[in-house]
């Protein structure tokens, strides 16, 4: 019994083998070639400012080596496995084993990053445009709202609190809000108990805001003339509006519902996306 | 409460139409939670830490359209959707999760 699933562990073994040859030739190949080119560049003192090339190098002519022929022969990319071999070996050798010491300078450095960014390109990818482009425009978020709130104790004295005017803003999405729509508005597609006797078509109704310098810090505020009010606030007054529009244009053509009626928030603002396009459309019906 | 995404409670009969009920609830995404769920984009693997904002963030809508719902004096939000924008532009560092519904009474038949 042990025996025979033993024998066909081991089958199982050659036969994934057998299937993945080409992926291990391939592996082997570009570590081969990029061993070969490292050794090139060594013996033949290929070096830019005090720094050997085959750092950069032989990663890179290793993996391409290895896809080249995964491609061509097993199909699909082996994921450079051997660029990463070469990268780590050219590393022991470089670091742990110094003929002679690499020093560290601003060159060295850069080759360094380099030469990571050959091995892992993916994550050296990342970690230069998504975090550091990020963790740069939250510090420097941080610093303008800084600066803003500065020159704000100094300069302004503002004439209207903050909660007043949340107050004020909150009253007035009080007289466009639900409680002043005079229509029926329903996501349903029909009203129980009532007969729809005619559809009067699609209607829509929009509105922009624009969340320009909202994002202060992390806590959504926006900044309107000096004073902040909730970004929250601002979102409600615009799908009201919409919903204000869509009521007016349902009204000129006399009907007694909205049916169907679907909320949609749009960015609209191209790459930095500071606008915002509020639309809700629904089928004005009469009943 | 009872919050259906069908448009008719089947076996009770909807005796009044409230209006819409809508909640909103923004999510601005923590930066380094950010990161480390890009990572894992990367990587692969769930970002449990952002699962977990937005289920607060839904449960915040929700809670809000369900407090509108009774202040009103209806007992049922019927076709009720539930929506994930992203505001942030490329970063996407803000996400708004709306609910909206229609707010009805019923009675049993």
């Amino acid at each position: 019994m042990e025996n025979m699933e033993k024998s066909s562990l081991t089958a199982k073994i050659k036969n994934n083998i057998i299937d993945k040859h080409w992926a291990i030739a391939a592996v082997l190949i570009g570590t081969t070639v990029g061993f070969i080119s490292a050794v090139i560049c060594v013996y033949g003192h290929l070096v830019v400012f005090g720094f050997n090339i085959a750092f950069i190098v032989s990663p890179l002519i290793a993996g391409f080596v290895e896809t080249f022929v995964a491609r061509r022969k097993y199909g699909r990319s082996t994921g450079a496995i051997s660029a990463l071999l070469i990268f780590i070996l050219i590393n022991l050798v470089a670091w742990v084993f110094p003929k002679n010491p690499i020093s560290l300078n601003i060159f060295t450095l850069g080759g360094l990053a380099l030469m990571v960014q050959a091995a892992f390109p993916i994550l050296v990818n990342y970690l230069l445009f998504v975090v550091f482009i990020g963790l740069l425009s939250y510090s420097i978020g941080i610093l303008g709202s800084f600066i803003n709130r500065l020159i704000d104790k100094v300069w302004r004295k503002p004439t209207i609190e903050a909660e007043e005017l949340r107050k004020e803003i909150y009253e007035s999405d009080e007289s466009l809000g639900f409680k002043k729509l005079e229509l029926l508005f329903s996501t349903t597609p029909d009203i129980e108990g009532k007969k729809i006797t005619g559809y009067l078509g699609l209607l829509s109704g929009e509105a922009l805001i624009s969340t320009k310098n909202s994002k202060e810090g992390s806590s959504g505020l926006k900044k309107i003339a000096g004073r902040k009010i909730d970004y929250i606030t601002e979102l409600e007054n615009a799908r009201n509006m919409a919903l204000k529009r869509l009521e007016e244009k349902a009204k000129e053509l006399g009907a007694s519902a909205i049916l169907e009626v679907h909320i949609n928030y749009t960015n609209i603002g191209g790459i930095k996306g500071n606008t915002i396009l509020v639309t809700a459309i629904g089928n004005a019906v009469k009943y | 409460m009872l919050f259906l995404t069908t448009p008719n409670i089947e076996g009770k009969k909807i005796i009044e139409y409230h209006g819409l009920v809508t909640g909103e609830a923004l999510l601005g995404a923590n930066v380094y939670k950010d990161l480390f769920s890009g990572v894992r984009d990367v990587v692969g693997g769930r970002t449990s830490a952002y699962e977990e904002e937005l289920k607060k963030a839904r449960d915040i809508a929700l809670e809000s359209v369900e407090e509108k719902t009774a202040a009103m004096g209806a007992n049922a939000i019927v076709g009720v959707r539930i929506k994930y924008n992203n505001l942030g532009g490329t970063m996407g560092n803000t996400i708004m999760v709306t609910v909206i519904g229609t707010a009805v009474s019923y009675t049993e038949q």
